[in-house]
Order: C-alpha cells, then structure tokens, then sequence
C-alpha cells in the first residue's frame, strides 16, 4: 500500500493530505487542527469524505468560483479548457495543469504531499491555541493508519513539542502496530460502525475481525478512548442493529464512552465537485429524536454516552 | 469558595423571565416611536429668554425649564421611575445641536414612510416649523462648527452658490463616481420612500449639509460629542445633595478668594440650578405615585407606587438606603443626562456590579431582597437603557438601528482601583439577568483579567448560548494603555466601556470618543489620485496633491506620499476638532454632565472647557485591512513583481476592475493578507498603526488632551464603502470597506481564527488605547458542550496572553446563515461546524447549507 510513502530517511518522508482544518472544537479536547490524510482500505458507502478514500491525487472544481461561470464567460481572460469542456469530461491531467493557474482557485487539489517537517511547520502556526484547554492535533482521514509511518514520524515530533496527539481511527490496520499507536497517541477516535461482522463485512468490505481485535487490545492499555458510532439509514439504525453493538460492548473488559453521531448527507454537495455520485445522496435522513432514542437504548444498556 | 456557592445557587434562573419583565419588554418593543417636542421647545423657549448670558447657565435654566414643565408618566409594571420625554418611546431633542435639527427639517415629510414609521402630531409639527427652527436657524453648534471651519478655511460653504456652475459639476461628477446604485443607497436604503421632486430636493439640501460634517472625503467630525462614561456611580454612593453642597462651598470659595473668572462661577451655578432641578424633577415623580396611589384600590398597584415614592423621596438626592433605591437612582441620574444632553449621548451606565454591589450585599444580607427580585430590577434597568429612538436620517438607515441606536454600555467584572479582582455576585447575577431576556441591545462589556475566576469568564461565554452583544475586554493589555496616555493606575484600573467598544475613565474622562473619524482606504485613494477621487463635495476643498503617482519608483516613495496624504488628513482632523470644539466650550456646554464628573467642581469649569480629570479626543478610524491588503497588493504586483506600473494598477481600479477579473482573483488570492498571521502583511500593518499614532500625539485638543487612535466602526463602514471606489486590495466600488480591526470580508480565512486572533495580538494596545473592535463569528455548535466552553474560554485566554485587547464573537443565527446564502461576499469568515469538522459556510455547496440550516433550527 505504501507506494505514496517514499522513505529516503525521515526527512523526507511524505505523507499525503487532503485537508487541513483548523480550530475545530469536536474532534478531541480544546482546540484543534486536524489533519485529513488520503486514502483509506474500507470502502463505505456513506462516507462523507469522498475525497479521503482514494489514494491517488484528486482535483475538486468548484463552480461557484470559477469566475467564467460567475461572472461571464469572457471575465476570464486565461485559456483554460474548463470554460468549454463540461466538467466530468475533463481528464485529471488537465485539471492538474489549470490548478496551477486557476485565479480563483475553483480547481484545487485534494491530496497535497507534505514532509513530516512542513505539516509540522504548519501545525505549529497555532500552537499557543492549540496547547490551550488540552487541545492539540487530531489525524483524521481517510484512515490515518493507512500511512503510519509518515503518521508515527508526525507524532514523535508533535510529541516532543508538547501537543495533546488524537486520532480518528476505523481500527482496520494491522494489530502488530498497537505498540506503536498507544506510546504516540492521548486519545483514539474508534469508529465502530457495527457489531455484527457480516452487516460490516457487506457495507465495508473488510473484516471486523482486526478491527474488534485492536479494540479489545487498545482497552488493556490506559490510553484514551473513545467509540464512535454514526447511525446510518438502513446500516445500522433498526434496533437489532442497536442490540447487535450493545451486545458486542458488553462482551468487552470494560466499555469505553461512546459518542453517537447522526449521519448527514453533507457529502452530496462534493459530488459535483469532485465528477462523482454518492450512494447516499438522497437516502432519507433520520429524524433527530431517533438519535435520542439510540441514546436512550444505550444507557439503559448500561453505556456511557459522551457529548 | 464564594464563586462555588454561587454557581450551586442557580434557583433565581429558573422560575423563567418574571412577568412583569416580560410585559414590560413587550411593552418597549412595540411602542410606536415617537417625535416629541417638549425638550425641544422649553429648551428653545429659554434660550431665547437668556440671550447673552453665560452659556453654562444657559443650558442650566434650560433643562430646568424643560424638568419643570415636561409631562411625566409611570407606566404599569415599571418600578424605576424616570421618563425622558412626555411620550412612551421617543428621543429628547437636541435641535441646538443641530443635527437633529436638520435631519427632522429635511425628512419630516417622510418620517411616517420610515421602515419603522415616526410619528407627530400636526400641533407638534407646526410648532417644530414655526416655533423651534426659525430660532435655531444660525444659532446650532453645527453653524457655530461651520463657521469656524468656513474661516479657517477647511470647508467652503456658500449657500448662495448652492446652484453655482462649480457645485453643479461637482454633483455630476460624485453621481458617476458612486453610480446609480451608490446614490439609491445614499438616498436612504428605504424603497418605499418615492423619488418626488421634495425628496430630490431634501436630498440636494442634504448633500449641502454632508460637507459640514465631513470637510473632506477621508474625514468626519460630526456634531456629536457626549460618549462618555456619565458619573452615575457617583450619584449612587453620594447622592446630588452632596455634588450641591460641593459646588455651593466652591463657589463660596471663589467668590471669598475673588479667584477665578465669571465662567468658573457661572459653571457652579449651572452646577446647582442643574441638579436641583433633577432632584426636584425626581420629587415630581414621587409626587405623581403618591397621587397615582390615591386612585387605585389594588393592593399590589398600591405597595409599587409607595415603594416609587419612598425611594424617589430619598434618591437621587441623597445616598440610597436600598439595592432598589440605588438602582433607582442610577437610572434617573442617566434620565436627567439624556434630558440635559439630547438625543444620541451614548453616556456609558459604568461599572454597576461595582456600584450597586454595597448596596445589594447588605440587603441580601438583611434578607430583604431575593435574588429573583434583584435580578428583575437590573432586566427593567437594561430595558429602560436600550429603549431609546433617534429619527436617523435615511442615508443611515444601510447601517443602522434606530431602537437602542445610543449605547448606554454596561460593564462587569475586571479588577478593582487597588488591582484586586473585582468579580462580585452582582457581576454573575447581571450575566444572569441578560441570558434570561435573551440579551438586549444595549451591550454589556465583560472584563478579564488574569485573576479573574476562571467560572466567571466561562459564564460569559455560556450566555452566548441564549444571546449574542457580550464583548470581552483584557484588562491587561487596556490598562497598559491607559497608564501611558496618563492615567493614573488606579484611575486606569477603573476604566469602563463607552458607546461601541471605546475604552474610557470612570467618570473621570472626557474623552471625545465619537465623532471625530478618518477613512483610511480613502486616504489610500487620495494618495493614489493627487487627491482628485474621491471626489470632493459641494463645500469641501479641492484634494490635498500628495505627489504624482507615476513619480513613484520604489515603494518607499509610495509609503512617503501615503504618509504626505494621512498627515495632511489628520490636520483637518485635528483643526476640524478643533472648530468644533471651540463651538462646544462658546455655546453648549454641559453643566449637569460636567457635575457628575471628577474634578470639574474642584476645577469650576465644564467639561468641554477642560474641566474632567483626564481629557482626550479619539480618533476613530476605519478600514485598516482594506489598506493594509491594498498596500500589500501595491507592493507585490507594481513593485515586487513589476507585472504592471501604479499608474496602470491606478487605472484599473477607476474602473472598478473591469475586465481584469483574473487580476482581482490574483490580487484576493495570492497576496499577504491582513489578519492571517502572515509576518509580511502583519509587519505592514504594526507600521500603518506607528505612522497614525505618532501623527496623532503630535497633535493636542482644544483643551491640551491627547488624540488616541481608536479602530473600530458602528456600521459607517459601510456607508464610507458606497462613497468609495475599487481599492487595489480588489474591493469593488461600493462594497463595504473592513470594519474595526477585522480582516476583509473577501478573505478566505483557510488560515482560521486562530490565526485572526494571533494576528490582532500583535497590536501594541498603547497606540490603540481608545479601543479596537474585532468581530469573529463562531457557529453557536462552537459552544454547545461543556468541553466547548472551556475551549472558547481558553481560546479567549490565550488570545488576551497574546496581548489582544477585544473580541466580540457573534454566534450566528439561522437567519444569518440564510442571509449569507444570498450574499456570499459578506460572509467569507463565518465558519461552521459541519458535522465532526469546521468549515466556512460559503464554501460549501447550497445542499450543504440547506442541510445544515436545517438541522440546526431544530436546536
């Protein structure tokens, strides 16, 4: 997998990153700048970062920028193929080469490639902020783990600098590397999604197998965790679904807190950003009492909830 | 810990907004707005009786006319006694001013088509034309400013040549200059007031009258002084009979010693006719409840008007014997202020968790006071302070709210004179009040320092929840400023805040800080054009050369022609100020304002003779990130990259752009930007505000004081913005120009707040010592967790250990957010929370936004 990771020393070793948010507030304690990095080995239908699960470099196009669309036709003045060429018809080449013209930025590009001293550079902008209130640096994707080692060379340096390190995880990776991620990081992000291997397999692609394995392994360790769960429309929302993952949690040594998240559809908007459907698109929201009602299920399981 | 116990005790919060509040909020909020002539009329009649004599006791024999005769009310549900005028919701006049005067003059034909209609009626209306303006006609401050400035030759006002050739040229010119669009907003934003050939012509008139207020394209001096903190914590803790007394032994003084000049006498005198007359207006008051009382069977009715005429027997006379009294006189001290001074005072209401604490510590303690009763007491107190009207003229009506349009600010917490904190229960019970009525429009200003409970700052973030208008001030930073402009540490320590965010004594300051401004963008222009655009008015001189533009070949020649313009600018500034000022301290001094400050009783002289303790004038400026982006853009293109000349750069602003679109994106995306922690443009900006400083501090008042910089705007931003044509940081013509020390509105903050706060922290409070506005917007998600709070608080935190002296976070609403969807270009910095993460809302599709307003109505 790692064809994007060149290691030629830690120096100048690459990691790929599709975005870059700062100041977030839900992502971990404090203040936070969490880095998106690309790609990712589950294949989630529902998944709202579009752009994180391939590993290759992505080009959005946003219309709304791109002033011949806007303002008129002729207001730009570059010869760029897109002010002819409908948008999906335009290879990836292209919209490299108009990226690096594009005056308004409609065209960007999702999957920038940082050595672990750049993206530390940049993290380091706001570090007064970030050490405030225990925040700090959350890695996020995409599946972070997907490229550890640029992942684990980031926080030795973040580390030492003195961050709170979070990571947003679907601890699908490689149970060998638990070591490595409990000596780096304050607190992992597990984003359970299911209880029930086959509803997992079906949806995700891959076997929870592993997934349930580092969970199991992470709660010997002290470090901080906490259970993501998204209800999403038809995976699982019905409360056998709900009974399926209480049921798992309650094999468990100890239950960790557990965040319930409402799926959006937020996504939709990226697909003619980035020339490309989303199964979910118009897949009918659940109404925000259900997530009460989850919620409700959950603590008379005896589960902690957090938020 | 007290705090502890306190934040246990939340039972006073949650039976709900007392009725009575409740009625009375509704009650303010619906009441049709009124003209009312009474001030306006007494003030005219006396003045006319005492024609020759001393200024000072002019005004006094005037507001005591006006206090004698006006009719007074007590409305149902109201405990404070106190009314301003004979109507329900109406401003005091000040036609002496004349400003209003003017405004009522050319509009009065269409204050029934404003967005929130005026009402008069027609006896009031024909004695206002017949009575009240005749007189005033050449007698106002603005005539006295006027001809000041006609002298010293900074405007050129001939009203005869109204129609001359020149003027009519100068319209055309100024029409094309700000388009069809530009003068439809200068005409008034209100599309239901026709275009007759009267309106054409009070437009006409009114373009007459804009050179009086604005000598030149970069510069406004307005007849507006007031804002100030009004000395109403020193009528609380002594009362007005011992102010009397003062100015009774003072005057003996001089009158023994034969010291002083007939002004200094006439000033005590105004002093004591002044406050007897309010002393003997609140005993109307007690008088009317004890009549009222006589007619009603009600019990309940019967023990609110006792309890009014109990306490207005013994305050604002002497020292309150109750938290109920003591509140009851600070709002009828305020009261007597808005008569005395007129409409738009914006006198700051002070520290009043400091001063009503003594007595609300002592009557819980007695027992005779709930916390439920106490905090209803302080809502019909920010009631009363925000329920004020002024007919603003329609050019104002872009920017403006007319309800609660004069701040009457409010503020909290900090430390005291000695340094020790000063957080009290009171403070926490304010904060309370104001989240249960959802705010007000009247703001409240909290103050933090490092020793301030960590409970009361996070409090303060969690009334966002419920209400936005809160700013927050670093103690820290203020107070450093204020002891270098020569403050004493003590009197620094007890600063407050006036008006929008200005920084000021406690009674003790008169510190000018409204209606003295500078547009810096348009300095920019005037620079750029040999000070041809934008174009001047009928009656303002033609443009200050700073040199020709195609002489500048290196971008320090361009820096010195800039710096030529802002120090010619400022010279008007300062003789401008100066006419006006004159005309303050001939004709319209302030006696009962100048009483309730420090030291003027000591001194014997007002206020706009010199009389407060510590005296400045700020200066307000506005749009420093369109300059700083706007330089930054001159510098990268013409003389960095050399892609172009300034003269071609100058060009292609005069025409807004047109067909260089892709050069504006470049400029909006590839420059330095304001705000965005980039060293470069961070730099630039530290040298704007040297260059305007030490122009500033060479400079002195009329009265020896200071001028201190101020950086904010209440909403001219905009208006400067329709009068201005593209600037080079890519601004169209007519956008609205940055506001405070905000970044631009065209800024993709992808840099975050974080950046923002640590690139405003970088200013040294010392040269913005009059006061700073940043605006940040956060979605209302930001704060919505426990763990939110404590992050915001830390964030806060943070940014005032950076040195940042203000911020005011806006937690948006629904409403906001649909508003945003129309008018991206206003709302580059709103972030959002999306679902785990933050984003800008106009960066995200229209489903996204759909989505997300959907969601969170529900909330």
């Amino acid at each position: 997998m790692t064809q994007h990771i060149q290691k030629n020393g830690a120096d100048s070793l690459m990691g790929r990153i599709f975005d870059i948010a700062r100041a977030c507030v839900h992502d971990g304690p404090g203040l936070r700048t969490v880095i998106y990095l690309k790609g990712c080995h589950l294949d989630c239908p529902w998944c709202h970062n579009m752009e994180g699960k391939s590993f290759e470099q992505e080009f959005s196009f946003d219309e709304n920028r791109c002033i011949a669309r806007t303002v008129n036709h002729k207001a730009c003045t570059i010869d760029c193929p897109l002010k002819d060429n409908k948008p999906a018809h335009t290879g990836n080449e292209v919209y490299a080469r108009i990226a690096g013209f594009c005056p308004s930025k409609a065209v960007k590009l999702a999957g920038r490639d940082y050595t672990v001293g750049t993206l530390v550079e940049e993290i380091m902008k706001d570090a007064v902020f970030l050490k405030q209130a225990n925040g700090g640096v959350t890695f996020s994707g995409g599946e972070p783990m997907a490229q550890h080692e640029f992942l684990f060379a980031c926080a030795d340096v973040l580390r030492v600098k003195g961050f709170h390190l979070a990571m947003e995880t679907s601890g699908f990776w490689n149970g060998s590397l638990l070591k490595d991620v409990i000596k780096r990081f304050d607190l992992i992000l597990f984003d359970l999604k299911h209880g029930d291997p086959d509803k997992y397999k079906r949806s995700t692609g891959a076997d929870n197998k592993a997934v349930l394995g580092n969970l199991v392994q992470l709660l010997e360790t002290n470090t901080g965790l906490e259970l993501r769960i998204t209800l999403v429309p038809g995976f699982n929302d019905s409360n056998e679904d709900i009974k399926a993952i209480t049921d798992f949690l309650k094999t468990l040594r100890r239950i960790p807190p557990v965040r319930l998240l409402l799926f959006h559809r937020l996504a939709a908007a990226k697909q003619a950003m980035f020339r490309r459907d989303y199964p979910y698109a118009k897949i009918p929201l659940l109404p925000a009492h259900r997530l009460s009602e989850v919620a409700l299920m959950l603590q008379d399981a005896g589960i902690k909830l957090c938020g | 810990m007290a705090t502890q116990t306190l934040l246990q005790d939340r039972s006073h919060r949650a039976g709900g907004l007392d009725p009575r509040i409740a009625r009375l909020k509704q009650r303010y909020h619906t009441a049709p707005y009124e003209i009312c002539i009474s001030r306006a009329l007494n003030f005219t009649r006396s003045y006319k009786e005492t024609e020759g004599m001393d200024p000072n006791l002019r005004n006094a024999f005037a507001l005591k006319r006006t206090l004698e005769n006006q009719k007074i009310f007590i409305v149902p549900d109201e405990y404070l006694a106190g009314s301003k005028t004979e109507k329900f919701l109406a401003a005091p006049l000040s036609v002496e001013r004349g400003d209003f005067l003017r405004i009522l003059q050319l509009e009065m034909d269409i204050l029934h088509l404003k967005h929130r209609p005026f009402f008069i009626s027609d006896e009031d209306r024909k004695a206002f034309q017949n009575e009240i303006v005749p007189y005033w006609d050449g007698r106002t401050l603005r005539d006295h400013k006027s001809r000041h400035w006609d002298e010293d030759g900074i405007i050129d006002i001939k009203p005869g040549l109204a129609e001359h050739p020149r003027n009519i040229l100068r319209m055309i010119k100024f029409g094309k200059y700000v388009g069809h669009k530009g003068l439809r907003k200068i005409q008034g934003a209100n599309r239901d007031v026709p275009l007759t050939v009267g309106r054409i012509k009070a437009f006409h008139k009114l373009r007459h009258e804009l050179a009086n207020n604005n000598p030149t394209p970069a510069v406004f001096v307005f007849d507006v002084q007031g804002h100030l903190s009004l000395g109403i914590d020193k009528v609380v803790s002594g009362g007005m009979q011992a102010i009397i007394d003062q100015a009774k032994q003072r005057l003996k003084q001089l009158e023994v010693s034969g010291d002083g000049n007939e002004t200094g006498r006439s000033f005590l005198g105004a002093v004591i006719i002044s406050l007897e007359s309010a002393i003997r207006y609140a005993g109307r008051f007690a008088a009317l409840a004890n009549t009222m009382k006589g007619q009603t069977q009600d019990e309940k009715e019967r023990a609110r008007l006792d309890t009014i005429t109990r306490n207005l027997a013994n305050v604002p006379a002497n020292s309150p014997r109750t938290f109920h009294e003591a509140i009851q006189s600070a709002w009828f001290a305020e009261v007597v202020g808005e008569i005395q001074y007129g409409t738009h005072d914006v006198f700051a209401a002070g520290r009043a968790d400091q001063y009503l604490y003594p007595y609300y510590r002592k009557d819980r303690e007695q027992g005779t006071l709930t916390k439920e009763q106490a905090m209803a007491l302080i809502q019909e107190f920010f009631l009363k302070l925000e329920a004020n009207v002024e007919p603003i003229p329609e050019i104002g009506m872009e920017t403006n709210g007319v309800y609660g349009n004069s701040q009457h600010v409010v503020t909290i917490g900090g430390q005291t004179p000695e340094g020790q904190d000063a957080t009290n229960e009171l403070s926490y019970l304010i904060l309370d009040a104001y989240e249960q009525m959802k705010g007000a429009v009247n703001q409240l200003a909290v103050r933090i320092h490092e020793n301030t409970p960590h409970e009361f700052l996070r409090r303060t973030i969690e009334v966002f929840r419920q209400a936005n208008g809160i700013a927050i001030y670093n103690d820290t930073s203020i107070i450093k400023g204020l002891i270098n402009d020569g403050m004493s540490e003590e009197d620094a320590r007890d600063y407050v805040v006036v008006g929008c965010i200005e920084i000021t004594g406690q009674s003790d300051t008169h510190g000018c800080v409204g209606g003295y401004e500078m547009v810096l963008p348009s300095v920019l222009l005037l620079t750029l054009s040999r000070g041809k655009y934008p174009p001047p008015f009928i009656g303002q001189m033609k443009g200050y050369d700073s040199g020709d533009p195609a002489g500048l070949r290196s971008f320090d020649h361009f820096i010195s022609a800039f710096r030529r313009q802002l120090t010619h600018q400022l010279e008007v500034l300062v003789s401008a100020a100066a006419g006006k000022d004159q005309a303050y301290k001939d004709m319209l001094p302030a006696p009962y304002v100048s009483a309730l400050m420090d030291d003027a009783v000591e001194k014997a002289a007002d206020i706009t003779a010199g009389g407060a303790r510590y005296d400045f004038t700020s200066i307000d400026i506005r749009g420093l990130a369109t300059l700083v982006d706007s330089i930054m853009a001159i510098k990268t293109f013409v003389y960095d990259r050399k892609e172009f000349t300034l003269r071609k750069f100058i060009d292609i602003c005069s025409r807004n752009f047109k067909g260089n679109e892709v050069l504006r994106q470049r400029i909006i995306h590839d420059v330095p930007k304001y705000g965005t922690n980039n060293d470069e443009a961070d730099s630039m900006t530290l040298q704007v505000l040297n260059w305007v400083y030490e122009e500033a501090l060479k400079h002195r008042n009329i009265r020896g004081g200071k001028f201190r910089p101020c950086y904010y705007s209440y909403g001219n931003h905009v208006i400067d913005g329709i009068m201005l044509g593209a600037t080079p940081d890519g601004r169209l013509s007519g956008e609205p120009i940055s506001n405070g020390v905000s970044i631009s509105n065209m800024i993709e903050s992808a840099s975050g707040p974080a950046a923002v706060m640590a690139s405003i922290a970088k200013i040294p409070s010392y040269q913005t010592s009059a006061g700073l506005s940043l605006n940040m917007r956060f979605h209302p998600s930001y704060i919505d967790t426990e763990q939110g709070l404590e992050t915001f608080a830390g964030m806060i935190r943070t940014y005032f250990g950076l040195g940042g002296m203000h911020i005011q976070p806006n937690i948006v609403s629904t409403e906001t957010l649909r508003d945003a969807q129309l008018h991206p270009e206003n709302y580059r910095d709103l972030i959002v929370k999306v679902a785990g993460y933050s984003a800008y809302f106009v960066d995200l599709g229209r489903s996204i936004q759909e989505d997300i307003i959907n969601r969170y109505e529900y909330r």
